[in-house]
């Protein structure tokens, strides 16, 4: 019998790797799945295949031939066309998270192409392969009208082999497995949208849309410069830039000081309480909001519902809001308790790429 | 041995089982390993000379030593999955997904570690060596209780009649002629560490030598031993590394089985199941329960006939 104390073997890895297999078997199916978040500031997609992506939901398309050979292209998505938006046809096709008009109506075929552009594109970059059949799922805001969303579709259509449209706020607490008894906050630049979740499909009278969103933040941060340093000089893009670098509601928060021109002489100013301000006007009525969709609920499961609300979009990640939205519940409630989602640009799409996983062949089929 | 007498082992089981309860546990276990052909080993662990340490040091200190014993095995085993319990004042222990190979190196280092254990009941310093009996049965027919316990126990038995400290194989299908006794001296060891070829080799270089060199004569023996301990500490390393390799296979073919089996229902129901991903999910345990599954089709089914409604609106528009 030897003696010597035998070497500690190195640990095994416990989780079995599956990834790769079950890849296989969804390229052999030559499908590729993916979850589409169509946002007025933000377009972002997920898919089967592992890519993400996002893209400022503009499109620009050079004014004339000129332009058209200075960029190598006929069409610019994203950054890259609002910077040079100057030279460009410039559209935001998604204006208030729908489709601005409708093929046909005078004045409006620019959107619609400027929509359809955009899906392609986004779908482009999830880098299907050329013999993959694409089945999407598009996460639409809650209110949007039965025309825009047939409008959506129609346009997406075009790039996809079959696509489903559900409301947006349902693909975020899907994609958090929250399927029942759940209040979804999504804070976009446009809109808020409130939307209560029972393990149906939401109702109208489930839904909440609130201006109080990004944008709205961005205003009032405006308003509050305007007041204490009346010469300032100030872009709504240089504002919305210090916002999503210093944003917060909290009492201890990053100093936010910026240089801004003052009578075209670049200055040193402290932005910090202006920025608080316009960050914490949005809690009161988003609280507000959720008060009426607890108040119409359920009584037996009101309680489940407050401590259930999940927090989503660009505009939740205003640091603190989570905390702050919570204690205003409790102050006008009497409890609550809210979950910001860990990804919340991806929230929506990564829940729409899951619902696509689940929904059956058939439905896919059905819809070609 | 109409039933054996088990005792529970609390450390390991943290007092969850009663011995009938252990008793029929281990029979399941080896009826699985039957059923699905996975290895199994059982392990008859004894400390040496258990009657005198109580003779010595009281009876308490039995108790304690067992105790100590007992946690050192689950300690050796690194949590590794083993059923076990006392049978007298031995401690048995089946393990499930191991072979032969991976019996020998749990055993070696329950060995090993005990020779480092100290106690004090109270009073004097006690240390203990421990021999451990291995039953590593070859084919399913032979993965029964009662003959593995008895197989393990007498490998113990026979261990501890040779000196102890050490452990001793018993592979039942070779009617216990082939039992291990590792010491330098057993020529039986020649069988285990090398291939009849090897053997012969090493026999005509040695003569050969013999032949060249008059002062090599007779040193062969010297030479022979040495070469062995240094093989002999090689295979221990292998031996780690196989047993580790084995678990992960085990584990593989084990996760294979069940991905088998869920592919199997999921032709029988086709067209229900929601895909191959799905099936993926239930093997790796992050599926839903049945009642989400219900929800999440009647939403699925919900969302399609929204979208159904939407396609046929605009259709009829378009026809307007
Ligand atoms: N770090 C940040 N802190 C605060 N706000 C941010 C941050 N990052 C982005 N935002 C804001 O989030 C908003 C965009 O959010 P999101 O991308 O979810 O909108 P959207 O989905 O395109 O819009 P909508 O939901 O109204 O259609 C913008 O107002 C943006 O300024
Ligand atoms: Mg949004």
């Amino acid at each position: 019998m030897t003696s010597s104390q035998p070497n500690e073997l190195p640990e095994s890895d416990d989780t079995p790797h599956f990834e790769l297999i079950s890849d296989e078997a969804e390229n052999a199916e030559g499908i590729l799945y993916v979850g589409i978040d169509l946002g007025t500031s933000r377009t972002s997609i997920a898919a089967s295949n592992g890519v993400r992506a996002t893209v400022p939901s503009v499109v620009g398309y050079p004014k004339d031939v000129v332009g058209q050979k200075l960029f190598g292209r006929s069409v610019l998505f994203g950054d890259e066309a609002i910077e040079k938006r100057m030279s460009l046809d410039f559209h935001r096709p998604l204006e208030k998270g729908v489709l601005k008009g409708t093929a046909g109506e005078a004045g409006n075929d620019g959107d619609v192409r400027a929509a359809r552009d955009l899906i392609n594109e986004i779908i482009r970059r999830a880098r299907p392969r050329k013999d993959e059949i694409i089945y999407a799922v598009i996460g639409a805001p809650a209110e949007a009208s039965i025309k825009s969303k047939s409008a959506i579709l129609e346009v997406a259509r075009e790039s996809c082999d079959s696509v489903m449209i559900c409301s947006e706020p349902f693909s975020v607490a899907y994609g958090q497995e929250m399927l029942e008894d759940v209040l979804v906050i999504d804070i976009g630049a446009g809109t808020v949208d409130l939307c209560r979740m029972h393990g149906t499909m939401p109702e109208d009278a489930d839904q909440i849309t609130l201006e109080t969103a990004g944008d709205f933040v961005d205003d009032q941060f405006a308003a509050a410069i305007r007041e204490s340093n009346p010469k300032a000089q100030f872009s709504k893009e240089m504002l919305k830039g210090i916002k999503q670098r210093f944003a917060s509601v909290a009492e201890e928060m990053e100093p936010c000081n910026v240089q801004l021109p003052v009578e075209g002489k670049p200055t040193e100013l402290d932005l910090t309480e202006e920025l608080r301000g316009a960050c914490r006007a949005i809690v009161p009525p988003i609280v507000d909001g959720l008060r009426k969709l607890i108040a119409t609920f359920d009584p037996e499961f009101q309680d489940r519902l407050k401590d259930r609300v999940l927090l989503a979009g660009g505009g939740s990640q205003i640091k603190g809001l989570d905390i702050a939205i919570e204690r205003e519940m409790h102050e006008q409630l009497g409890s609550g308790r809210v979950v910001r989602i860990e990804e919340p640009m991806y929230g929506g799409a990564t829940g729409a790429l899951k619902i696509a996983h689940d929904m059956p062949e058939e439905y896919w089929e059905r819809l070609k | 041995m109409a039933s054996l007498p088990f005792t529970s082992l609390s450390a390991s089981d943290q007092g969850l089982f009663t011995p009938s309860e252990l008793r029929s546990l281990m029979e399941k276990e080896l009826s699985r390993s039957r059923r699905y052909g996975y290895d199994v080993v059982m392990l008859s662990i004894g400390v040496d000379r258990i009657a005198s340490l109580g003779d010595l040091y009281g009876h308490e200190s039995k108790g304690l030593v067992l105790e100590e014993i007992t946690r050192l095995l689950i300690a050796s085993t690194r949590s590794c999955d083993f059923l076990g319990c006392l049978m007298g004042d031995r401690i048995l222990a089946l393990f499930p997904h191991t072979g032969e190979t991976g019996a020998r190196a749990v055993a070696n280092r329950i060995v090993s570690a005990a020779r480092d254990l100290e106690f004090s009941a109270g009073g004097p310093q006690i240390s203990v060596t421990l021999t451990v009996g291995i039953a590593a049965p070859r084919t399913a027919k032979e993965r029964e209780l009662e003959p593995l316990v008895e197989q393990a126990t007498q490998a113990c038995q026979e261990g501890q009649a040779a000196g102890g400290d050490r452990w001793q194989l018993m592979a039942p299908s070779t009617n216990g002629h082939d039992k291990h006794a590792p010491s330098l001296k057993d020529t039986a060891d020649m069988g285990e560490l090398m291939d009849e070829m090897l053997r012969e080799k090493m026999k005509t270089v040695f003569e050969s030598m013999g032949e060249q060199l008059p002062d090599f004569a007779g040193r062969d023996s010297e030479v022979f031993a040495l070469a062995l301990k240094k093989m002999a500490e090689e295979r221990q390393t292998q031996d780690s590394k196989l047993e580790l390799l084995e678990r992960r296979i085990q584990r593989l073919s084990d996760n294979l089985g069940l991905t088998e089996e869920q592919l199997q229902r999921a032709m029988e129901m086709k067209g229900m199941d929601p895909g191959v991903a799905s099936i993926y999910q239930e093997v790796q345990g992050i599926a839903d329960g049945d009642s989400d599954k219900t929800l999440k089709k009647d939403m699925m089914a919900a969302i399609y006939e929204a979208n159904l409604e939407l396609q046929d609106k605009a259709e009829s528009e378009q026809n307007d």
